[in-house]
């Protein structure tokens, strides 16, 4: 896959090193293999100790690409316990790309993120209230309702 | 060892290991992405 827009591209590059494995070489067979790869496109968020933190499969246009590795790469932060990181990456997402696909699982977290920084109730409950406001049919909202 | 390859201007690592090498020193995450060219 490549990455021609100015956008992508700077997301990439102010968050990431990006490392590119073509399936289809021999001698790459110990990564495919150490990574379970099956199908492309298929992108990872790893960690500095190569855990993988965040996984998608698919080819996504560039704008849905762009909220997909944000929210992707909150996700690897939160999981890092790296709130303040996580918390910007996920306002970034929800404020340049608030129709993609992943805005409401940015939301979703964004009100996790909140929560586990905080210990406040309230955050969650204020973000997953946003969250069934602004996105009613998404799927995170149907996570976020535990009645 | 791999080297690194240019698509616009991202310069992809073709190596995990010196992806995760680079995310220590600049305390980035590592986006790997598995291709198969067309």
């Amino acid at each position: 896959m490549t990455y021609p827009q100015s956008f992508v591209q700077d997301i990439i590059n102010d968050y990431c090193v990006p490392v590119q494995v073509n399936n289809t070489i021999d001698g790459n067979k110990p990564v495919i293999e150490r990574f379970r790869h099956i199908w492309t496109p298929d992108l990872r968020v790893l960690d500095e100790s190569a855990l993988e933190l965040y996984h998608w499969n698919g080819y996504l246009p560039p704008a849905e690409f762009a909220a997909r590795l944000l929210a992707g790469l909150g996700f690897a932060r939160l999981r890092l316990r790296q709130f303040e990181a996580a918390e910007g990456l996920y306002a970034d997402a929800l404020r340049r790309f608030p129709t993609t696909f992943a805005a409401p699982e940015a939301q979703y977290f964004s009100a996790v993120t909140g929560y586990r920084k905080t210990g406040e109730a309230n955050a969650l409950l204020h973000g997953w209230h946003e969250l069934e406001k602004t996105y009613p049919q998404s799927e995170w909202t149907a996570k976020q309702n535990f009645d | 060892m791999g080297g690194s390859s240019e698509a616009g201007t991202l310069r992809w690592l073709t190596s995990v290991d010196d992806a995760v090498t680079q995310a220590k020193s600049t305390g980035k995450l590592v986006l790997l992405d598995f291709f198969s060219p067309t």
